[in-house]
């Protein structure tokens, strides 16, 4: 009985210990824009290659489903999550519900080509892009969090 | 009395902060070699390699500490006890398509490159650093090197660094390695100008 209690414990602390730390954003009212300092509706998405948190590589142009949902986000360390692999479960299950792919970054490189706005202590400003099959920019959205983006998605058609 | 002597291993990030004789202050990466020309309480010295090659400026030496009896922060080969602290030219192999990068003497490393932008085939210098990337702050919690990018070739803006993200350069994804890959790479010398090679493969 004292061997089954150690074990469960040991279990939990490891599967504590194995998380990552994600952080969510405050929601704050996200704002709509028409364009970023490099980017605007209507442009191609910038293409690039990514290593994700599993080490998954592609080209975010390869990622094909109705909807391409792209979260540049601070605090998040050096990690990129795409689908399944992203943390917040509402996000994870909404993408997979609606379709969707949905990419979370941190890179400070990726948000310059973006146009992403990049704070005096290399923080990035919270900002989704909503992007076409054919990898068209739909939507700009700034100050945004998780909550929203859930909201966004499953109200997607 | 002047002597040649090089830029001390600098603890925060490999950088060390000098005022150039135009007044601009610039970052200098450890392990550059200069010629120290005057050594009262700001040293003066000319920049021997590197793309500020032949350019003067001075650094105010450190506060007192122990174990550090002139606060300089050059140190004269023979003061390291080791002669020159360069190594060899560093020659690099880069396999574009199993994404793979092979440094003598530590082995193969996972990097990417853009598939629509690829770096491109041939051999390219590996510069010696000459600023840090604010760019690879995103990652200084695994590399506390990971400001201290190496262009590729002497133009342009393809760099070897680490990172998640390519959009044409090398980037060494196993980002935990960077550290030991710069300390490989940052001593390493071919000439004034480069630490080593690469050659970009389609294998």
């Amino acid at each position: 009985m004292k061997k089954n209690i150690l074990y469960i414990i040991l279990l939990c602390i490891c599967t504590a210990c194995s998380s990552t730390n994600y952080q969510d954003e405050p929601c704050t009212g996200f704002s709509p824009v028409n364009e970023t300092r490099t980017i605007k509706i209507g442009d191609t998405i910038p293409d690039f290659r990514v290593a994700t948190s599993t080490d998954k590589i592609l080209n975010i142009s390869s990622l094909n489903k109705n909807k391409l949902f792209i979260f540049f986000k601070k605090n998040n360390g050096a990690n990129i999550f795409l689908n399944k692999e992203i943390p917040h479960k509402d996000m994870a299950q909404a993408a997979q519900k609606k379709q969707c792919d949905l990419l979370i970054i941190s890179d400070l490189k990726a948000a310059k080509i973006y146009g992403v706005d990049i704070t005096k202590n290399n923080q990035i400003a919270n900002t989704l892009f909503i992007v076409s099959k054919n990898k068209t920019i739909e939507k700009i959205y700034t100050d945004i969090c998780e909550n929203e983006i859930v909201d966004l998605m499953n109200n997607q058609n | 009395m002047s002597y040649f002597g090089y830029i001390e291993p600098i603890s925060a990030d490999g950088w060390l902060r000098i005022k150039l004789t135009n007044g601009l202050i610039h970052p200098m990466p450890e392990y550059l070699r200069v010629n120290v020309i005057n050594s009262a309480n700001r040293e003066e010295f000319e920049i021997l390699e590197g793309r500020w090659k032949g350019k003067k400026a001075s650094v105010k030496k450190k506060g007192f500490s122990i174990g550090d009896w002139d606060g300089s922060y050059f140190e004269e080969a023979v003061h390291t006890g080791k002669g020159c602290p360069h190594r060899n030219s560093v020659d690099m192999i880069f396999h574009r398509k199993s994404e793979q990068l092979d440094i003598p003497g530590i082995g193969k490393i996972k990097a990417i490159t853009d598939t629509s932008n690829p770096v491109p085939l041939g051999t390219f210098d590996i510069e010696i650093p000459y600023e840090p990337h604010g760019l690879g702050i995103s990652y200084i919690s695994d590399a506390k090197y990971a400001k201290t990018w190496f262009r590729i070739g002497h133009s342009g803006d393809r760099f070897l660094h680490p990172g998640r993200v390519s959009a044409g350069c090398i980037t060494v994804t196993e980002t935990k390695k960077w550290d030991s890959i710069y300390k490989k790479l940052i001593v390493a010398r071919k000439d004034l100008k480069s630490i080593g090679t690469v050659k970009v493969t389609d294998t």
